[in-house]
């Protein structure tokens, strides 16, 4: 995600090869988004590119759109992120970037709200098939050896 | 004699029922191969009729089995429902994510939850949880069902139910 005056704003996919030279926001540096920061600068540090660096994370849209607008690192983000007013959204390629959404829970929870969650998250990944991975996906290490069968 | 049924008995059946798979329905309960084989088959013994037909490659319903399951299900869930004390004590989840779209994972799962269970009730919080990454959970005891979805990452009352969706990453 990026500022729409940013010098790749107008490319249609971007290949992480794009992104050299230009150090990438991916709120290192925040104590509430570890794993997200873990995972961005895995990211970028096996494709030789750079995290930015931390910065009092923005809250919200307006604040979001301001920094972005202040700042100009491109951002790491969802593809089904929140869209920020004067941003473009920009899907990364080669690799694709994947990251692991779990649902937790405790072995003994019995709550028939977590039985309609764990239906619903079956049935949504079931249809768009989550658990196929793409050809030429990347993942962190830890994730993929989750997923080994 | 006692005929009183236990439903630990029943959730092992329908657990298996579901895998077709001892193996796999023993690891979703976290009980041994062993102890879920144990209960099927008191199971059988107490109903007087087999459950499962058993062959090296495979597990199946037998048509008893195929009638219990429903009835299992029905007796489970309400068992459940006594025992969270009412059907009404809310959910909560916590989404570890600080905004909203509905493109993201967490919430279509949550809609998608909410639109079939509309009598009851799910409690969304926003970064509220853990910051603790998921290495560092799981030896207390939480239990992670894991999805990939290529679109989307989206990012707990001391005696409320509780679980967690995502990361403590919100972007």
């Amino acid at each position: 995600m990026m500022t729409a005056a940013h010098p790749l704003a107008d490319r249609s996919v971007l290949r992480l090869a794009d992104l050299v030279g230009h150090p990438v926001d991916v709120c290192a540096g925040n104590p509430a988004t570890t794993e997200w920061a873990d995972l961005g600068v895995r990211l970028l540090r096996e494709h030789g590119l750079t995290p930015a660096a931390p910065y009092v994370p923005p809250v919200g849209v307006d604040e979001t759109a301001r920094y972005l607008a202040r700042h100009g690192d491109p951002m790491l983000t969802t593809v089904g992120g929140p869209l920020i007013p004067g941003a473009v959204n920009v899907p990364l390629a080669e690799p694709e970037p994947l990251s692991l959404v779990s649902l937790v829970h405790r072995p003994d929870l019995r709550h028939p709200g977590l039985s309609v969650l764990r239906a619903a998250a079956a049935e949504l990944g079931a249809r768009e098939a989550w658990l196929r991975r793409p050809e030429g996906c990347w993942l962190p290490a830890a994730d993929a050896a989750l997923l080994a069968p | 004699m006692s005929r009183d049924l236990h439903p630990r008995l029943l959730r092992g059946f329908v657990a298996t029922a579901e895998a077709l798979h001892f193996g796999r329905a023993a690891e979703r309960l976290h009980v041994a191969q062993q102890a879920l084989s144990r209960d099927v088959r008191a199971l059988e013994r107490l109903l007087g009729e087999a459950l499962f037909t058993r062959t090296t490659r495979s597990v199946e319903l037998t048509p008893a089995g195929h009638g219990l399951l429903p009835r299992a299900r029905r007796l489970l869930a309400l068992h459940d429902e006594i025992l969270i004390g009412a059907a009404h004590r809310p959910l909560l989840l916590d989404l570890n994510s600080d905004v909203t779209g509905p493109d993201l994972t967490g919430d279509r799962v949550l809609e998608r939850a909410r639109s079939a269970w509309p009598e009851g009730e799910i409690l969304a919080r926003f970064h509220g949880g853990s910051r603790r990454p998921r290495p560092s959970c799981s030896p207390t005891g939480w239990t992670s069902r894991s999805v990939v979805s290529p679109v989307s990452r989206p990012g707990c009352g001391p005696n409320s139910p509780r679980c967690r969706s995502g990361w403590t990453g919100y972007r």
